[in-house]
């Protein structure tokens, strides 16, 4: 076979693949009709969703970061000030905070939430009585407004007439009674677990589908190899649903990230920032404060830890050579 | 071969005209306007859902619809403060509504200053009974560089009610002084219930009374507000007379997470007996407390000060400068503020939801019997002070970012992360981060 045939596409309709070559002045010419005619349509259908894609997407990040190096409200005319902004929330104690309590929220996501997840799923995998019918309970809060979940989180933790310190009280635990979304000990932990309540039953689902698509052959060749219980969960059905449950921990991380409409249901970050996370300060910077220009820097800051959060442990498992 | 990949590229350009024409058919092209066409306008406001004012405001819209068949009127709305997020991000994709509800020039300055919010100077001049209807003073916040911006809407008093009877089973009288308050803590606690229903921006307004009675010169204050410099004993003294409010007992619990509403419902509930908060919050008392309350002004900090109560008005509507462009849209845009913002509307506002506006209550239409004795008596109250009696709030002086810093620094007061004697210290690094 000759070079030219080699370049050419094997699955051209005017020539048989396997017909010989010979050089031609006009291979050129017949090479361009050819990937028209291969790539062109393909091109054109993709084009619409490449169109939306880069428009709802990509230019909308690429102006986020943009304007953060503007000092702009939106309405008047942006100022060029280079990278005032990321100076600015370097020594910004208020984003310092929100930054770590988005850590604190990722973390208790990481650890309740998923294994929460994962304990259901298995739950369920099991085929208990009345499988079904969990299923859809545990899911159910996926579907509910946050707004709604808000509201009714508002209602358990209210000081004076809340359900949860009203019972306190009535079991004569009046003492344990506290304001849990003011006391700088429980206020963050108050916010989250309204987030943990509305995910954990996505993240089961995730589990679930996983735990169901487990080869059947593997898990009888561990039994016939005599592993209990616990060995087959720890050795055998967790390290084949180990991508799953990374696909989870990678939607926690990302939810703690984004998350801004708990906090300002509940807190509105308050008091004194205690319940500030990162989402609700470029919220409360860009809609509160006319400060466009501060909030799209923080959505880059934010934006550029997240991705180094992924990119990181996967740049050094491949130099370890894990990733290959 | 050829007819089949031309059939197939005009089936591919059908398709993508029939795409075409789908999406223009979803677009929101006007069709021309005719002469007797009805002229649209976006009103946009935050007086709606449980927001006290909504049970006479949004009716007074309907009915004034109705009444206009040469006005189409659309009425975006978004309870409470979320209007002022809503308008933001309206004005920031340059589709402002035509009349709008806003705070003050504080808050509304980036709008003004953008050439987006229409002057009223020369409809006012125009029109001398619209101005003479309300109280001169109640337009300063709506005024920048020379120009009037806004009608005013509403005006703020910020009030103490207490339940006489139960401070008189409790064996105390009306506080008048902040000792006499904090005397009276103790009694008023042993009977089971709050003394004082304050959230934490309650707390701010008190701290900021105050402020006010002990720098006791309305000029100094501004300048205090505007700077943060020359009173920080003053501060320091007001600061602590919270702590020790707050040490003593008389705030509810969990008042650092209470939202205004709410303090109220503990108010209401009997479960704290006497409520610190704006007169806007009256239209939710309950009819039955509202017979057992008594209305006085806060207790002194110094009774000597001539400061005894924080008033003003910091709400208008506003016009957007297309509309005032627009000469049809203009006139429309016109009659209808002048409407929201005129006597009808006041007297239903103060009938129906306990609302004071900024037209005086003799120049109102009204029916006594449809008023509140509390709001009435507040009223009279307010009335009876003089100028030099009455401070307008911080936040009149505050951009919304410096207010921000404000607010958050009255929390950190009350959580015990800044002390009295650092608070004049906290407020000009606010007001510095802020500028």
């Amino acid at each position: 076979m000759t070079a030219t045939a080699v370049l050419e596409p094997t699955i051209g309709r005017d020539s048989p693949p396997s017909a010989p070559r010979t050089p031609s002045r006009r291979g050129p010419s017949r090479r361009l009709g050819s990937w028209r005619r291969r790539w062109l349509p393909l091109l054109v259908l993709v084009l619409p969703a490449l169109a939306l894609y880069g428009w709802f997407f990509l230019a909308s990040v690429g102006q986020t970061a943009y304007f953060s190096f503007f000092d702009w409200n939106a309405i008047s005319t942006p100022e060029f000030i280079g990278i005032d902004n990321f100076v600015e929330i370097a020594q910004d104690p208020v984003f310092v905070r929100a930054l770590g309590n988005t850590a604190y929220m990722t973390v208790l996501l990481l650890v309740v939430q998923l294994p929460l997840a994962f304990l259901l799923a298995w739950f369920l995998y099991r085929r208990v009585r009345g499988h079904g019918f969990l299923r859809t309970v545990y899911f159910i809060p996926v579907i509910i407004s946050s707004v709604a979940v808000a509201l009714l989180f508002g209602f358990l933790y209210e000081t004076n007439f809340g359900l949860i310190n009203t019972a306190l009280r009535g079991l004569g635990l009046g003492s344990w009674t506290r304001n849990w979304l003011g006391d700088q000990a429980t206020a963050m932990t108050a916010v989250t677990l309204p987030l943990v309540w509305t995910h954990y039953g996505l993240m089961m689902i995730i589990l679930l589908a996983a735990l169901q698509g487990l080869s059947k052959d593997v898990l009888e060749a561990a039994e016939v190899d005599g592993v209990n219980a616990r060995q087959r969960l720890w050795h055998v059905v967790l390290p084949m649903i180990r991508g799953p449950i990374g696909v989870c921990a990678l939607l926690s991380v990302t939810t703690a990230f984004k998350v801004f409409d708990f906090v300002l249901l509940l807190t509105q970050g308050g008091p004194a920032s205690l319940t500030q996370v990162t989402g609700s300060y470029l919220y409360q910077a860009g809609y509160q404060q006319f400060k466009y220009g501060y909030g799209s820097a923080i959505a880059t800051t934010v934006m550029i830890m997240v991705a180094l959060c992924f990119v990181l442990p996967r740049l050094f498992r491949r130099r370890r050579g894990e990733g290959r | 071969m050829h007819q089949v990949k031309a059939s197939r590229w005009l089936t591919l350009a059908a398709a993508c005209a029939l795409g075409a024409a789908s999406l223009a058919a979803c677009s929101t092209a006007q069709p021309e306007p005719s002469d007797d066409a009805p002229v649209t306008i976006r009103l946009a406001h935050g007086w709606v859902g449980e927001v006290p004012q909504a049970a006479a405001f949004v009716p007074a819209i309907e009915d004034y619809a109705a009444d206009h068949p040469e006005i189409d009127l659309v009425v975006e709305e978004s309870a409470g403060n979320a209007i002022g997020e809503k308008i933001a991000t309206q004005m920031a994709a340059g589709e402002e509504p035509d009349v709008f509800l806003h705070w003050g020039v504080n808050r509304s300055s980036e709008y003004i200053e953008a050439g987006r919010v229409a002057d009223l100077t020369d409809l006012l001049d125009a029109h001398p009974d619209v101005e003479e209807w309300f109280d001169p003073a109640s337009f300063s916040a709506a005024q920048l560089d020379g120009g009037t911006y806004g009608l005013p809407m509403s005006t703020y008093i910020h009030m103490f009610l207490y339940d006489e009877q139960a401070f008189s089973d409790a064996g105390v009288g009306a506080p008048e002084t902040l000792d006499d308050l904090l005397d009276a803590v103790p009694a008023l606690a042993a009977e089971g219930a709050i003394p004082l229903s304050a959230n934490i921006t309650a707390q701010r307004y008190l701290f900021e009374l105050y402020v006010a009675q002990l720098i006791d010169d309305n000029e100094e204050l501004r300048e205090f507000a505007e700077t943060g410099e020359g009173h920080d004993s003053e501060v320091a003294e007001a600061a602590q007379a919270i702590i020790d409010l707050r040490e003593a007992g008389a705030f509810p619990q969990g008042a650092e997470s209470l939202t205004t509403l709410p303090s109220l419902e503990l108010y209401n509930a009997g479960q704290a007996l006497s409520y610190y908060q704006d007169s806007w919050t009256l239209g939710n008392l309950s009819p039955e407390v509202a017979d057992r309350t008594v209305v006085g002004l806060a207790p002194a900090i110094d009774a000597s000060s001539d400061v005894k109560m924080v008033s003003g008005s910091n709400y208008f509507v506003y016009m957007s400068q297309k509309a005032y462009d627009d000469p049809a849209k203009r006139d429309a845009a016109w009659d209808l503020m002048t409407y929201l913002a005129g006597p009808e509307v006041a007297a239903r506002l103060l009938e129906v939801s306990d609302a004071p506006s900024a037209i005086p209550m003799d120049e109102l239409n009204l029916d006594e019997s449809e008023i509140s004795s509390v709001v009435t008596d507040l009223i009279e109250m307010r009335d009876e002070l003089g100028p030099d009696e009455i401070v307008p709030l911080f936040e009149q002086y505050l951009s919304p970012e410096a207010l921000a810093g404000l607010q958050d620094l009255a929390e950190r007061l009350l959580i015990g992360q800044v002390g009295a004697d650092d608070v004049a210290q906290a407020y000009r690094d606010v007001l510095a981060d802020a500028s």
